[in-house]
């Protein structure tokens, strides 16, 4: 595991395919990944799951 | 070179010792002896007429380099070294004997871990450290595991920060920061900012009157998670500790003053989760802890004290 794909993982409590699919998406931040949530560009491969936790804790 | 400034043993120039200038209390120089017997001391001096860059060791504070940036590049990663900083009293009213303040905007890169940099004076205002550039950073921190003590951060020019720490793998690591024992004064406009390093600790600082924000979350590359924030004195900075999103923090037993209650102007954790802010004393009114603090989502916020006691209820 990178630092990057640990810090993801900590920070959002999600599980390593989906860190994987978020910095393959270039989410590589949690700015990032917080803005997409916010605005529904998450990448569409994200599993549903990972998915509605984060948009319920960043989506406006 | 004196006898004890050797490696293996700088035992002669531990607390105490007369010719360290303010050695009453522990400092990070202390470390060199209990977690490093093998750590070296770099004098940094731009008062003394002998300083120089120009080929010494540093190890000698007769002949002290001149700048820290000198200093950090001989700086050994993880093995105690500790650059001690001679005091200036730019900040005295009274006639200057040593009127230069370290004017210099230091980077300490990813490969510098562990190192300790020590303003040498028995009050941090007579170590007085400024950028030199408008919203210059007079200290930029990439590497982990930073101690940083007993400095007045300042600021000649507009726009100044005093301490930017970084994480932003693979190319900077700021990260386990210490900055503990400085002084953050109103001539900048941020005094620490924190962008995605996690587990700093900041405690016993004094932030007076800073433009922006004392301590600020940048949030360029991500939160500054499990940071602890504790037994500093804030007074009127126009915002104080400003962290919005941040998670896991601890934020307790500081003295913050503002003039006056404004929006989310003392502790703002807005849309952070699993945070504790306890026993924090507040100049506004319970009445007003809604306003100044934000919020109850963001973790636990248990006993805090305002100027007409202690809110039962969170801020929201």
């Amino acid at each position: 595991m990178t630092p990057n794909e640990r810090k993801l993982t900590i920070k959002f409590h999600i599980g390593a395919a989906d860190v994987a699919k978020l910095l393959a998406g270039g989410f590589n931040t949690p700015v990032k990944v917080r803005y997409a949530a916010r605005n529904s560009k998450l990448p569409g491969t994200l599993s549903a799951g990972a998915k509605s936790a984060l948009e319920a804790k960043w989506k406006k | 070179m004196p006898a004890g400034n050797v490696p293996g043993g700088n035992y002669g120039y531990a607390r105490g010792q007369s010719q360290v200038l303010g050695f009453g209390y522990d400092t990070a120089i202390d470390s060199h002896m209990y977690g490093a017997p093998g750590g070296r001391i770099y004098y940094v001096d731009p008062n003394n007429a002998q300083a120089t860059d120009g080929g010494n060791t540093g190890q000698d504070p007769t002949v002290p380099l001149a700048t820290i940036a000198a200093a950090i590049v001989l700086c050994r990663p993880y093995a105690g070294d500790t650059i001690v900083v001679g005091a200036n009293d730019l900040w005295q009213y009274s006639a200057h004997v040593r009127p230069l303040p370290i004017l210099e905007e230091v980077v300490i890169p990813p490969t510098k871990g562990g190192i300790h940099i020590v303003g040498m004076a028995t009050n941090p205002l007579a170590c007085s450290w400024s950028p030199t550039t408008i919203g210059g950073v007079a200290l930029t921190i990439h590497a982990m595991d930073v101690l940083v003590e007993g400095f007045t951060f300042s600021s000649a020019l507009a726009n100044g920060i005093g301490i930017l720490i970084e994480w932003d793998a693979p190319t900077d690591y700021g990260e386990n920061s210490t900055i503990r024992n400085c002084v953050f004064d109103s001539s900048l406009d941020y005094g620490i900012q924190l962008d995605y390093c996690w587990y700093c600790q900041i405690y016993n600082n004094y932030f007076e009157g800073v433009n922006v924000a004392a301590i600020f979350n940048l949030s360029v590359k991500g939160d500054p998670d499990f940071t602890h924030i504790h037994n500093n004195a804030f007074f009127g900075n126009a915002l104080t500790i400003s962290l919005p999103t941040t998670d896991a923090c601890f934020i307790y037993a500081n003295r913050i003053y503002a003039a006056a209650a404004g929006a989310n102007n003392m502790i703002n954790l807005t849309g952070g989760s699993l945070n504790t802010v306890a026993d924090n004393y507040l100049s506004c009114t319970i009445a007003q802890y809604d306003t100044t603090c934000s919020d109850a989502t963001s973790g636990a916020w248990l006993f805090n004290h305002c100027s007409d006691g202690s809110p039962v209820a969170p801020p929201t």
